[in-house]
Parts: C-alpha cells; structure tokens; sequence
C-alpha cells in the first residue's frame, strides 16, 4: 500500500482535502439521508419508517401543494435568471471588455452590492420602496400621485418578483465578472479581422463573443440553478417562515426550513413530532433536484470538451 | 534562632490552615438563555432582578443571555448542550411537554417550589403528567384594542362599550378619513391578533364545542369570519394593510393615521410613552361583556437543564423569580397585568388592561387542542383562511368549511 502511494505522491496532496470534504460534506449528505428514513423531531426515540416520509411528502395533498407552489416559485427566479438578468450581465460585461469610457467605474459599482448582506440589502430597498418610510412614496406624493402610493414591497402578487429584483440586483455583478473573465480569453485577432470584415459593434457579441463563451453561460445557467433552489435569505426575511401571503414568497429552501424547524411560534401550539424526519425528506429531495441536473450539465460539459 | 524560626513557619501555616476552614465556597457560574426575541421588553427587568439575585446570593453569579429562541433551544437539545437554564411556554406548546418526557429538564418535585401564591392555570402552566418542570407564571398577557384617546375626543367617539358601539366607532373613523383599526396583514401573527381578540366574544359557543370534541355549529364563527372580510373589503385595516407587517401598523397608529391598534398588552409600556394619550379596552360582544384570552405569560417561567451542574443554585433561581420582589422588578418595568394578588400595579394603563369581564378562550389552542400529525387546523387557520379571507378570496362559510375538513382528519376529535 506504501509502496503504491510513493509511487503516487500526488495522492498525499489530495488526502488532507478529500478528508475535510468526506466529514464536511460527504458524511452530512448520507446523514441527511438516513434520518430521512425516521419519524423523529429531534428529540426523544427516532421511530424507523422506511420511505413513508417520502410517500408523505408525495401523496399529501397540503405538502404537496406547498412544495409544487415553491417549487414554482424557484423555478421563477431561475426562469428570470437566464432570460433576463444573463442578457443584462453578458451586454454589461461585453460594454466593459470594449472598453467604454468608465468602463472601470462601472464594473466597480455594479459589483459592489455583492459586499452587502441580505439584510441590509433588504433594509436599503425597504428606505426606497417602504409603504410609510420609501422615498418612491414621497416622491410620489411630492408630484401629486398620492392616490398611487403603495406599499410596494408587500404586495402579494409581486412577492416573488421583488425577491428576483433584490436578488439580481445584489447578484448581477458577478455573473458579469464571470463574464468578462471568459471574454479576456478570447483571442483578439478573430475580433479585430471581423472588425475589419465590417461587423459592428452587436454583431462582433452575436458571432463571435456569444459561440466562444457558451461554456461558460452553460456553467453560469447552472449556477443560477442552484442559486435558484437553495436561495432562502431574501424570502425570509421578506415572508417569514410561512413564506409570505399565500406563500407568494416561498421557495424550495425556505419549504425545507419550514418543515424542519418552522412548528413553533409566538402562541406555541402543537410541535410538529416528524419535524426533522420530515424536514431531511425535504433536503434530500431538494439534493437530489440539484444533482441531477447539475449531473447532466457536468455531460454536456465533457462531452463538448472530448 | 532555627527554633524561633521553626515556630514562626508553623505559626503562618497554622494560620493558613485556619483561615482556609474559614473560605468562602466556591463560586457557582450559571448560564441562562432569556428570551431573545423580547430582549427590549425584558432587559431592565432582568437586569434588576439578576442584580438583585447575585447580591443576595453572593456564591452565585448569572452569566443571562439573551440567546433563547425556538431554534437554539432546538439545537441545544440536539447536539445536548441546554445551559443551566433556559425561558420555556410552559403548556402554551407541546414543547416543554416533550422535553419533561424526555429527560431534558429538571422535575422540580423534590425542590418543593411554594405555589401558594398561584393561580390553578398557572400552575397547570408549569406541570407536565402531575410534575412541576418550570417557575410559575405570575402574569397574564392577552391581545386587546389600544386606542387614540385625541382622535376619539375630537370625534366625540366614546370608549365603546359593546360590539355595536365598536362597529360605530370603526364606521365614524373611517368617514372622517381615519385608519380605524391598523393592522399588519403580512406575518402570520400580525394578521391573527384581531381574529384573536374577536373570537371569544363573537363565537365562544363554537369554541366550547369544539373543545368539547363534540358535534360543532360553526354558524357565529362563519359569521365573524365574514365581518374579518367585510372590514378588510371596507379598508377598515388601512390601505394595502395586507403588505404591511406590525412595525407597518404600530407606525400607523403612532403617527396618527389611525384611530386604534390591535396589540398585546405586552406592548403596553411602548403606547405609554407615545406624545398622545393612548387608552385601551378588552374585545367586547353585544350584551356589553368584555373579553381578554386566557394566556398565561412566559417572561418569568424558566426550566432547569436536566445535566446542569448546579441544580440546587438552578432552583435557587427559579425561586427567586417566583419572590414577590422579583415579580415587583418585573411589574415595574413592563407592567403586565399580574394573576398574583400581592403585587402593586403599576399605573393606570395596567389597571385599564385589567378591566375585563370573562377571560374567554384563545382560538389558536382551541384549534391546537384538537390537532394531530395528519390534521393541523391551526395551521390552517393561520396560513390559507385568514390570508384567503382578507384578500377576498373566500367566504366565512367556505373559511369553515376549511377549517372543519381539517379538523375531521385529526384523531384527536
């Protein structure tokens, strides 16, 4: 075995990393799945049920209501996402890599939001669109459209729309320095001889920029993806546990709070006694979601790469 | 010289010895978990009685934080790391319940804690399967209708004193441009406390009935269902109250907008120190009869971790909050309305929250009381009827209907 390794020293470099990632990641992930398979709420005896938890979560007509309706609501997001914050992100990035005047500034600013936490983040658009508090409000008031100040940020029918805007606001300059990290590694003489071939400035993106970063669009819709799936901050904080009005702001991570840790509250009432059973089935279907498409990307990837 | 010197060590190390049998003990640390979500109601009431604590037991000293939340206790007891102490709802939830049945608190049998001074409901409140498990509450806390007493004189409106006047009073409000009753529609419990203080004087029969596990009219609870949509349809919550939360509705009702404010009493040390002279008065029905909501307080009722290392200096302190000095300290500062008899009220806003006829029943554990793993109308209640019913969406009777099929899927009825 000694003699193997010596022959592979490499092996020694990647050891330390893949024990972290066994304990941190790996072990976590089969835990989840085990307790998955209890009737237990974290405290007292774990009950084996088998996969009744899953044939639960599956059959129940309020659960599975719940979880379509965030399901949807995170399939939004991604759906926004791609359709219209990538375009914005790919025209910001290409902008920067012409280098327009300001260029620098501009990347500057649009990527300082990812410095600010969530809350703050939710308290800065909470001084803009506040129902008693927002300045939108008073600078309707001030031109004499009083009758159409709103309480912007909860209105249920947009809910899920305001945690896409804060999102992607908070977000967007990332996306684009991905963005602009793919265009440097362009070469910039099929850039130059397209110039010359007369092909101005949103043509040069279309044929040329747009069919030599598809990589990395195809890595960022994945991104977005998980991003999608596993957001939970903004809706929180803006919906609470229940996930807002109708759970108009409800998403996929937010449906696994909820069952794992949301059955107490102000007045107390009943625990809920399958909470961390129910709450791991949860997880482990919201993992898998996420594995396998991010399996099928990972094809796509190397399958283009051979 | 070697002998004077052999007795001088001995004479020092006689001394040591004796001032040794003479040291004080050691010095016990306990660690609490207040209650972190009402750390601004609490802080100087607890800043004052742990004070108060430590100088009366100089060999214990508090380390209080303010870290107890359903979700760190949840944790503590997972990873088992509960501190010595920790704030707990009593049988306000299933909670303490499960975790006196599991051996994570303390029985507090053999401590002999003095509950002459208490009520049957509060001692109920501390007392899983016939054992004590937590201190005894000494208040009572209950959802009730602050009012703006400026904006009533200057209308000429008067503290209504039954459901009539109540409804003319909302009506007078309205016309003259007035919010009648902020209230916030976004959180699950901003939304529930009108229901809350509505229920018990406008459907307390089909509440008994529905406690009672037997056959159910549900035809006065349809009926305050429809008022809860008709008084959203009218705007008698406030403009676009679904998407404001309490701040939202609390900021209403300082600046003036509104006229009155469903809240707790627990908030009522918050309307005494507005710049207007703010009054308040229970829920009352037709005949004039006057509801507050059975609801014991849990600021004071604190359970004892099971492997705490110090379990005779943990009761020490739970004790010490079931003094009439600590409830005095607390009275003072928050000025709830005490179920104790020998405490001072402290103002006249206090003496007002105790004016009330009949404590009625609270309709999220009466729905609690009938719920089980497969049918949770509680939940039911507070998350698809009440946002349905102000957003229009459904009738009282569809509301019923509602709430009904998921009680029918509960074992416990």
């Amino acid at each position: 075995m000694i003699q193997r390794l010596r022959k592979k020293p490499y092996v020694w470099f990647l050891l330390p990393g893949f024990i972290l990632y066994t304990i941190f990641i790996i072990y976590p992930i089969f835990a989840a799945g085990q307790l998955s398979l209890y009737h237990w709420n974290g405290i007292g005896d774990k009950v084996f049920v088998g996969f009744q938890n899953y044939v639960d979560l599956f059959t129940n007509k309020d659960l599975m209501s719940q979880m379509m309706n965030a399901l949807k609501n995170s399939i939004t997001i991604f759906v926004l996402t791609v359709c219209i914050a990538m375009p914005v992100q790919i025209t910001m990035a290409y902008t920067i890599y012409s280098k327009a005047r300001g260029g620098n500034y501009f990347q500057v600013a649009v990527f300082s939001p990812q410095f600010i936490s969530t809350p703050v983040i939710v308290f800065i658009f909470t001084l803009i669109f506040d129902g008693n508090i927002g300045i939108v409000n008073k600078l309707l008031e001030m031109a004499g459209l009083g009758a159409f100040t709103r309480s912007w940020l909860g209105i249920p029918q947009y809910g899920i729309y305001i945690v896409w805007a804060m999102i992607t606001w908070a977000g967007i300059g990332v996306g684009m320095m991905y963005f602009i990290g793919a265009m440097k590694m362009i070469e910039r003489d099929s850039l130059e001889s397209a110039y010359m071939e007369g092909a101005g400035f949103w043509k040069r993106l279309w044929y040329i920029i747009l069919p030599q970063i598809k990589m990395t669009i195809l890595n960022l819709v994945l991104v977005s993806y998980i991003v999608s799936m596993t957001i939970f901050d903004y809706s929180y904080i803006l919906g609470g546990t229940s996930g807002g009005i109708n759970r108009n702001v409800d998403v996929m991570s937010l449906f696994f709070y909820r069952m794992a840790f949301g059955d107490t509250n102000p007045l107390g009432g009943n625990i809920s006694a399958n909470s961390m059973g129910m709450g791991t089935t949860v997880a482990c279907v919201l993992f898998l979601m996420i594995f396998v498409i991010a399996l099928i990307q990972l094809l796509l990837v190397y399958r283009k790469e051979d | 010289m070697k002998k004077v010197f052999c007795l001088v060590i001995s004479v020092t190390m006689m001394l040591a010895m004796l001032t040794g049998c003479g040291a004080k003990k050691d010095t016990v640390t306990l660690t609490i978990w207040g209650d972190a979500d009402n750390q601004a109601i609490l802080e100087q009431a607890f800043t004052e009685i742990n004070e108060a604590f430590e100088k009366e037991h100089p060999d214990i000293k508090l380390d209080y934080q303010y870290s107890g939340t359903f979700d760190t206790i949840n944790v503590a007891v997972q990873s088992d790391s509960l501190p010595d102490l920790f704030w707990v709802q009593g049988n306000k939830s299933t909670k303490m319940a499960e975790l006196a049945r599991n051996g994570y608190i303390l029985n507090l049998d053999s401590y002999d804690m003095d509950s002459t001074r208490y009520s049957q409901a509060a001692i109920d409140y501390a007392t899983v399967d016939g054992s004590v498990y937590c201190s005894y509450p000494a208040f009572l806390d209950y959802a009730t209708i602050y009012y703006n007493k400026e904006i009533f004189d200057a209308l000429q409106i008067s503290k209504p004193s039954d459901f009539g006047e109540l409804v003319a009073a909302v009506e007078t409000l309205a016309q003259n441009g007035y919010t009648p009753i902020a209230l916030g529609g976004k959180g699950d419990f901003d939304r529930y406390w009108l229901i809350q203080v509505m229920a018990p004087a406008l459907c307390a029969d089909t509440m008994e009935q529905i406690s009672g596990h037997g056959d159910v009219d549900f035809t006065s609870m349809e009926k305050m269902f429809d008022t809860y949509r008709e008084w959203a349809e009218k705007g008698y919550m406030g403009k676009d109250f679904t998407s404001i939360d309490a701040v939202g509705a609390q900021l209403a009702f300082t600046n003036g907008e509104a006229g009155m404010i469903v809240d707790g009493t627990w908030n009522n040390q918050m309307y005494r120190e507005l710049n207007f002279e703010v009054g308040s008065f229970a829920f009352p029905d037709e005949n004039g009869t006057r509801y507050a909501q059975s609801g014991e307080s849990n600021y004071t009722t604190y359970a004892v971790a099971a492997k705490t290392e110090h379990p005779e200096e943990a009761v020490e302190y739970l004790r010490f909050l079931n003094s009439q000095q600590a409830e005095q300290i607390m009275e003072n500062y928050v000025g709830s309305i005490p179920s104790v008899k020998d405490l001072n009220i402290r103002d006249d806003s206090v003496k007002e929250h105790s004016e009330f006829d009949v404590v009625g029943a609270n309709i999220y554990h009466v729905l609690s009381g009938v719920a089980d793993e497969t049918g949770k109308p509680q939940d039911v209640f507070l998350g698809e009827v009440l946002p349905k019913l102000m957003m229009s969406e459904i009738t009282g009777k569809e509301a019923v209907a509602m709430i009904e099929e998921e009680m029918n899927k509960s074992s416990v009825r």
